[in-house]
């Protein structure tokens, strides 16, 4: 049975945009859903307290659905077209920021905030990236997921980070 | 743990001091030494705090227990964070009997970093997650770190 469709709007989001089947619609609702995975916290949100879980959850409930989704159960797949202008911006942040210690300078900067600006795709090429080189990737990878498998008594600690987000990486299927 | 002796090639360290000085016009006419190998372990704040185990970070890293982490751009919850460690402000960074001196740098961005002072009076900063160096006072100032706005001392244990 074929499935009414809303008429887009020009420049809106897709809805069933020319879609004939359902199968069709859902695959456009879906992608559509990871474009608006796109989202940014703003960098003053405390990600210690519980002010960014609020946010996070007003997120989700603005979205209607959770941070993490797994639509075709391989999110490793995720992020392969996006590589070459992942690996650009990872250059570029880490040439321009290399002196900076400030999580502010670091997370602010614009190839980063691109970065999070992938959304749910970026997360399996930074996982990658984390695995080569230990870098704060903490920031984008808890603004992308809305998630933190760190430990409070292990912040600051580069390795013990690194590890506690590839071990939910892992166990997410977000590394290979 | 403490200091990864920088023990670079003659080519590596050129290399480094190159990168440097890119950034840093300040190093160009001044001396400076390159004392450790690069890591990314632990950060200037945290060096500044002799911590060489963590980063300090108002953001996703380590913070002293009760010291406010937002706004993680203005200087006073820094100021905050370096006083749990003994730290108060003072007027300038000329060595002091009895006291070790640290200095805050800010760029229109917010602290940016921040370095200490050795016995020797010279200071020594952690370069991001690049080296350690021992540099002069003012070496570092410029378009990357910005001015120092605060000194802060401490006395000695």
């Amino acid at each position: 049975m074929p499935v009414m469709f809303e008429t887009p709007k020009r420049g809106s989001s897709v809805r069933g945009y020319g879609c004939a089947t359902k199968s069709f619609y859902d695959s456009a609702i879906c992608t559509s859903r990871y474009r608006m995975q796109t989202f940014r916290l703003p960098y003053f949100v405390d990600p210690s307290t519980e002010t960014t879980e609020k946010h996070v959850e007003s997120l989700q409930r603005k979205h209607h659905k959770p941070l993490i989704p797994k639509p075709d159960g391989s999110p490793v797949a995720l992020g392969q077209e996006m590589e070459p202008r992942f690996s650009r911006l990872v250059a570029e942040w880490k040439k321009e920021t290399r002196f900076h210690s400030s999580e502010v300078h670091k997370c602010m900067h614009r190839a980063y905030q691109e970065i999070i600006a992938m959304g749910i795709e970026a997360v399996p090429l930074i996982f990658r990236e984390m695995r080569r080189d230990e870098d704060d990737w903490f920031w984008a990878l808890r603004m992308i997921t809305g998630q933190n498998p760190v430990r409070q008594e292990y912040l600051g600690q580069m390795h013990r980070m690194t590890e506690a987000w590839l071990a939910w990486g892992q166990e997410h299927g977000y590394v290979v | 743990m403490s200091y990864d002796k920088a023990n670079y090639t003659g080519q590596e360290l050129g290399q480094r001091k190159y990168g440097l000085e890119l950034d840093f016009e300040g190093l160009t006419t001044t001396s400076y030494e390159i004392v450790s190998k690069h890591t990314c372990a632990y950060n200037c704040h945290a060096f500044a705090m002799g911590d060489f185990d963590r980063k300090w970070g108002p953001i996703s890293h380590y913070w002293p227990k009760d010291c406010p982490r937002q706004p993680p751009d203005s200087l006073p919850i820094y100021l905050r964070a370096f006083a749990t460690r003994g730290f108060e402000p003072c007027g300038d960074g000329d060595p002091e009997l009895g006291y070790e001196k640290i200095a805050v740098y800010a760029n229109d961005s917010g602290p940016s970093h921040t370095a200490k002072q050795v016995p020797s009076g010279k200071w020594a900063s952690k370069m991001g997650d690049d080296v350690d160096i021992e540099h002069d006072l003012h070496a570092l100032e410029g378009h990357y770190y910005g001015r120092i706005v605060q000194f802060m001392r401490r006395p000695v244990s």
